[in-house]
């Protein structure tokens, strides 16, 4: 009897646990740089006691400026789910109508499809300055971005092309490719096709993939974004079924449809929680299992840093992809400062934050320009954006890098054997 | 995955005796479940600051002996513990803290609320006495930034004025922090750090201090400055005419997070892994000895060492829980010295040692762990988690906290 009133004396997110200690604050990249948000401690369980009372407590404004970059719940010693708590308040008590640019945002799948159709053409129209000061002033989204380029032919429809070699193998996973990588840069999931067939694995595609809602959820369509989760876990659901379990080349995505579909948006991820992981950790534990080899070029030669994406951090993943990074024998690894890069998705891209962005960036450019490298390494398509646009590195995901330096042949002749 | 040695906890403790390790060359990892508790550190590290009965203690290693068996310094021996508390301060050095303090003689620093507490180390640039009751000078001049409420120079005012020295006070305002001020809840110190790291922010606090007209030795601040390693602290030292100390704040203390963040740093150049956010939440032990543990962000990964060591804090840091009926140590309910009966956890007057303060993990002389009475050979316990001590009424948790993580790093070097 004792014991079981304290098992159920529990709040949701373990609200109650805080104990006001500000560990969170220190953490917070927004709060470090502009007054006007009050804190993840504030935003998050002090003033959610106040908005369970009454709704009026709940300051749009104030909860707007959260990244979401979970970085205080990372912090929290009491394990309170700070960011969700924040989270949770905007899709709940948010009155705000998403307006065009939150539609532009927010619509990756959308947006893509159309751009994509026209790419060299809306490329060349993103660049030009009249339209991103037409963007900037009547769209809202900040002048200084450069925008993502759009591939001229999806992802999708360059796998199409190749999907038959991939029945060749006996062992197959499904792909998660994302948004990222469907309109912006094949090259990445071309890039995993490469490493997985190596070490004898096939990559088929979902039956089909919705974006994962990141970009929804923040910019506040939340039903939609709830619509294409269950979209994307019945899709998994098929793809365990026949023996396939899902790798995905982005932590953003990797972190919502894992970790969060289930308590944000109340949707059954069982399915993810057991069977999505990062390919970065999917290899290495199949190499850590003896299941898989890599053999690397002999003229591979690089200086590496690699930097943690926030929902990198919140996985707890990182060490998956740096441990793959060093079993690269021409590689000189240096490990950045574990700190925000400031973009936060499509936060950014917004007009009002892009002070705050680049301001959150300032410590990691400064460290990464430092360390004078060949490439800056993060498993992050927006990371990428903001390291590329503000610094002068070129940025590349592990994968890539791991297609780059191993010796295809060898690595074939190597798996086949096992 | 594999290590040689995986540390549960990345706080003062675990990150020394990590650092240890991976000097040795050893393959080691941390895990910590959240921040530690240095975010509440006073900049000082404390050996030992008081006896038993309450008594203020001059010097630390001659007070050693008359501890009770129980406490950890007591296993590893006094004579150990002189050259440890060498090594500590060696290897804070090298982690790019520099402190002050020996353990012949305790010192004094000075807390935020102006009262005088014996420690060991402090950082080199922190407000420090040799006396318990008064300052090398005979007049200071105690300053506050505009708006920031977690360091009441009233209090500490009073505090030191209770010894010979004069104390003025004034507050300086900084332009820099006049837009941080519309949000007064949140001009807490680790903010107001990051606002005035700049040099132009340096200057300007230069420039307010020196334009000061007083007669005054020496100028105090709150410790603010300098979040992530001492460089700022330096910079503002060579700018401002009189010598500069900094007095702690109340919480998040930015002396803290910057001893936290020094040491991770060396931590991941030795080639460390530091993984921040998972929570152990099993290990599976076989013969004595654990084979595995389990942590809530690596599902189905089995961590794999030759060596474990437990530092996970007390209480406050969810090393220690208790519920209704117990005192337990949560991840493997190893056996702990706590008193059975529930009636004897506290003491009825607050002020008073607190029994439950003392109650921590059971260890033998090489501070390996127990459970069911039989020793788990490679499963050491370090820092606050160890029971038979009292940081609070004794002053000795910080010391616990280096000299055990050190004794345990050679226990395992050693072996």
């Amino acid at each position: 009897m004792a014991d079981n009133l304290q098992l159920y004396n529990i709040s949701e997110k373990d609200l109650e646990k805080c104990l006001k200690c500000s560990i969170c604050t220190v953490y917070c990249p927004v709060a470090g740089v502009t007054p006007n948000y009050p804190g993840p401690k504030h935003a998050g369980p002090d003033g959610e006691r106040y908005r369970i009372k009454d709704a009026s407590f709940f300051d749009e404004k104030a909860l707007k400026m959260c990244l979401n970059c979970k970085r205080c719940e990372v912090a929290c010693p009491e394990g309170v789910q700070i960011a969700d708590i924040i989270q949770s308040a905007r899709i709940k008590y948010s009155t705000h109508k998403p307006g065009l640019r939150e539609f532009t945002l927010a619509n990756t799948d959308l947006v893509g499809s159309i751009t994509t159709l026209a790419a060299p053409l809306a490329n060349f129209a993103t660049g030009l300055t009249p339209v991103k000061s037409l963007l900037h002033s009547i769209v809202k989204i900040d002048k200084h971005r450069t925008f993502p380029a759009y591939a001229s032919q999806k992802f999708e429809t360059w796998y199409k092309k190749h999907a038959e070699d991939q029945d060749k193998y006996e062992k197959q996973v499904s792909y998660f490719h994302g948004c990222y990588v469907n309109y912006n840069f094949p090259q990445l999931g071309k890039d995993l096709i490469k490493v997985m067939n190596a070490i004898g694995y096939g990559v088929k595609l979902l039956e089909k993939e919705k974006c994962c809602g990141v970009p929804l959820v923040s910019n506040g369509f939340s039903k939609q974004a709830r619509k294409q989760g269950e979209i994307n876990m019945a899709s998994m659901r098929k793809s365990v079924e026949k023996g396939r379990p899902i790798i995905t080349t982005s932590t953003s995505c990797t972190l919502m449809m894992r970790n969060e579909y289930d308590h944000l948006l109340h949707i059954d991820n069982k399915v993810a929680q057991e069977n999505l992981s990062l390919a970065t950790r999917f290899i290495y534990q199949l190499i850590e299992e003896g299941k898989v080899k890599l053999a690397f070029r002999n003229d591979y030669k690089k200086r590496v840093c690699y930097h943690t994406p926030c929902h990198m951090e919140r996985l707890g993943w990182t060490v998956y992809s740096t441990s793959l990074i060093k079993m690269i024998p021409g590689i000189d690894f240096i490990m950045l400062d574990s700190q925000c890069c400031g973009i936060a998705g499509t936060y950014g891209f917004k007009k009002e934050n892009y002070d705050v962005s680049q301001k959150i960036g300032e410590p990691l450019f400064k460290q990464i320009e430092e360390a004078k490298v060949d490439n800056v390494v993060t498993d992050c398509e927006t990371c990428k954006w903001q390291i590329e646009m503000s610094t002068s590195a070129k940025v590349l995901n592990p994968i890539s890098l791991l297609a780059e330096a191993i010796d295809v042949e060898k690595t074939r002749e190597l798996n086949t054997k096992i | 995955m594999k290590f040689n040695n995986i540390v549960i906890g990345g706080g003062l403790s675990g990150l020394t005796c990590g650092i240890t390790l991976a000097k040795a060359g050893k393959k080691v990892a941390i895990i910590s479940a959240g921040q530690s508790t240095l975010h509440f550190s006073s900049g000082s590290f404390d050996l030992l600051g008081y006896d038993e009965k309450g008594n203020v203690i001059d010097s630390p290693i001659e007070c050693l002996s008359q501890l009770s068996q129980d406490h950890p310094y007591q296993k590893i021996g006094i004579e150990n513990i002189k050259t440890l508390a060498q090594d500590a301060k060696i290897f804070l050095t090298e982690s790019g803290l520099n402190v002050k303090g020996q353990i012949e003689k305790n010192h004094y620093r000075v807390t935020p609320m102006g009262v005088m507490k014996p420690t060991w180390l402090t950082l080199e640039d922190y407000l420090t006495s040799e006396s318990s009751n008064s300052l090398p000078f005979k007049k200071v001049l105690l300053a506050n930034f505009a708006g920031f409420h977690d360091f009441p120079i009233g209090f500490i005012a009073e505090g030191l004025k209770k010894s010979s020295t004069e104390v003025e006070t004034t507050v300086i305002s900084i332009s820099a922090l006049k837009e941080r001020r519309h949000s007064p809840s949140e001009m807490r110190s680790a903010n107001i750090s990051k606002v005035l790291s700049n040099e132009d922010s340096l200057q300007e606090i230069a420039d307010k201090l020196n334009s000061i007209d007083s007669d005054a030795e020496i100028i105090i601040l709150p410790a603010i400055i300098g979040l992530n390693n001492d460089s700022n602290i330096t910079i503002l030292r060579s700018k401002v005419k009189k010598p500069l100390y900094m007095v702690a704040t109340l919480p998040p203390s930015v002396p803290g997070v910057r001893v936290q963040m020094c040491l991770r740093n060396y931590f991941e150049k030795l080639g460390g892994t530091f993984m921040l956010g998972g929570k152990v939440e099993s290990g599976t032990i076989e013969n004595n000895k654990i084979l595995n543990i389990e942590s809530a962000m690596l599902p189905k990964e089995k961590l794999e060492a030759d060596n474990y060591i437990l530092a996970t804090g007390s209480f406050q840091s969810e090393g220690l829980k208790s519920n209704y009926n117990k005192v337990y140590e949560p991840i493997f309910d190893l056996d702990v010295d706590a008193s059975a009966n529930r009636t004897e956890w506290v003491d009825t007057n607050v002020y008073n040692a607190q029994p439950y303060m003392k109650y921590g993990v059971k260890t033998n002389k090489m501070l390996q762990t127990q459970k069911n009475n039989i020793t788990i050979e490679n499963f050491y316990a370090i820092g606050s988690v160890l029971s038979g001590h009292n940081a609070i009424k004794q002053a000795d948790g910080s010391g616990v906290s280096l000299i055990t993580a050190l004794a345990v790093a050679n226990n395992i070097l050693n072996k």
